[in-house]
C-alpha cells in the first residue's frame, strides 16, 4: 500500500459501508441529472434536454454564447463520467473532486443570480427538482451545501474497501 | 501529482465527449430573425381557449379577440422586436400575446386574451407548457412580452416557440411598463 493510499484509507467496514452510500447515492444523483440534461424531450413540441439547459445556463447571463452551446453538453457528460467512475469505484477521490469543483461553480453561479436579484429558474436536474422548486433562492445554495458534504467525505477518505480500486 | 492528473484527465474525456455530441445535435442559444410570411394565415382562433377575460377586466377593447387574416400580413412586415404600437396593432388584428412573465406576475395582470408560457413552465414536469403549446397555432402571429428593459425571460420563451415550429414571432421590447404606461388594455388579477 503506498502512502497516500494509506492516508486515505478508511478504518473499519462501517466507514466503508458509509463511503459506499455517499457513492451510489452521488453517483445515482449525478447520472440522473445528466440523463435529464442530454436526454431528448418526451414531447415533440417542448425542445429538447441539451436544449433546454443551454437556455437555463444563458439566463445566467454568465457565458457567451458559444461558450453556453458547448457547456451545456460538456457539464453533463462531466458529471455523468465521473458518476459512472464513482458508482464502481475507479478513481473516485478524483470522480468526487470533479464533482465537487463543478458543485462549488454552480453555487458561485446561484449565489451571482441571487446578488442580482434575477428571477429564473436552474435547470440544475433537467426538468426535475430535488428540495428547491420554483425560481432560485437561498434553498438552492442549502440544496448545493448539502450535495457537497458526501463528497467532501469521499474526497478526504477515498473510497472504502467495497470499490474497485482504492486509489483516488 | 497524479490525483490532479486523475481529475484532469476525466474533465477533458467529458470535454472531448461534450464537444463531438454538441457538434451532433446543436443547440440554439439566440433567436433568430422571423422569417418573411410568405402566404396569409389567419391569426390564432385557438389562442383564447381557456383564457377567457376575467369579470374584473379592468379594460376591454371591442377589437380583442377579433381574429382576421389581416393580422399575418401586418406582422410579416415587422422584425423580432417590436415597438408598442406595432404591438396595439397586432393586437387589434387578433395576434396571438404570450406572456413570459412569472407565474406571480402573471396573476397580478397581463394583457387581456394573453397565454400564459414562461421558461419555467417549459422546464417544470407538470405539462402546463405542453397544454399550452398544442392550444396555439404555429403559423399565427405572436407576440412575446415579459417586463419589458433588461428582461430576457421573452428571448427565451422566443428560441422555444421557434423550436416548435412557430414562424411569425415578436418581441414586445418595451413589455408590460411600455404597454401599460401607453394606457393600453390590461386584465387585472383573476383569471388563472
Amino acid at each position: 500500500m503506498t502512502r497516500e493510499a494509506e492516508h486515505i484509507a478508511p478504518r473499519g467496514t462501517i466507514e466503508s459501508l458509509v463511503l459506499l452510500v455517499c457513492r451510489l447515492a452521488i453517483a445515482g444523483l449525478f447520472l440522473f441529472s445528466a440523463w435529464n440534461k442530454l436526454y431528448p424531450a418526451p414531447s415533440d413540441v417542448l425542445p429538447s434536454g441539451p436544449q433546454q439547459f443551454a437556455l437555463a445556463m444563458k439566463s445566467f447571463e454568465l457565458l457567451p454564447d458559444h461558450l453556453v452551446a458547448l457547456m451545456a453538453f460538456v457539464v453533463p457528460w462531466c458529471e455523468a463520467i465521473a458518476a459512472a467512475l464513482l458508482l464502481v469505484g475507479i478513481w473516485a477521490r478524483a470522480s468526487a473532486f470533479l464533482l465537487l469543483t463543478m458543485l462549488t461553480a454552480f453555487t458561485l453561479a446561484v449565489a451571482s443570480v441571487l446578488a442580482r436579484q434575477m428571477n429564473i429558474t436552474c435547470g440544475c436536474f433537467g426538468n426535475f427538482h430535488l428540495l428547491c422548486k420554483g425560481p432560485i433562492s437561498t434553498c438552492k445554495v442549502i440544496e448545493n451545501g448539502v450535495l457537497a458534504l458526501p463528497l467532501l467525505l469521499i474526497v478526504a477518505r477515498g473510497s472504502g474497501v467495497f470499490a474497485l480500486t482504492r486509489r483516488g | 501529482m497524479a490525483f490532479l492528473g486523475r481529475v484532469l484527465l476525466i474533465a477533458f474525456v467529458a470535454l472531448l465527449v461534450g464537444a463531438w455530441d454538441s457538434a451532433r445535435r446543436p443547440v440554439q442559444t439566440a433567436a433568430r430573425p422571423v422569417a418573411p410570411a410568405t402566404s396569409t394565415t389567419p391569426a390564432s382562433s385557438t389562442q383564447t381557449q381557456g383564457q377567457t377575460p376575467s369579470p374584473t377586466t379592468e379594460t376591454s377593447p371591442a377589437t380583442a379577440g377579433a381574429a382576421t387574416p389581416s393580422a399575418t400580413p401586418a406582422a410579416a412586415t415587422l422584425g423580432k422586436d417590436i415597438t408598442v404600437a406595432q404591438a396595439k396593432t397586432l393586437f387589434d388584428a387578433g395576434a396571438t400575446f404570450v406572456d413570459a412573465r412569472s407565474d406571480a406576475e402573471w396573476a397580478s395582470g397581463h394583457i387581456p386574451l394573453a397565454v400564459h408560457l414562461s421558461g419555467e413552465m417549459f422546464s417544470a414536469t407538470d405539462g402546463r407548457a405542453t397544454d399550452v403549446l398544442r392550444q396555439l397555432d404555429p403559423g399565427a402571429a405572436t407576440v412575446i412580452y415579459c417586463g419589458g428593459g433588461d428582461c430576457h425571460a421573452s428571448e427565451q420563451v422566443y428560441i422555444y416557440l421557434q423550436q416548435a415550429g412557430f414562424s411569425q414571432l415578436h418581441i414586445l421590447t418595451d413589455g408590460v411598463p411600455g404597454w401599460t404606461a401607453a394606457g393600453l388594455p390590461w386584465e387585472k388579477a383573476g383569471t388563472p
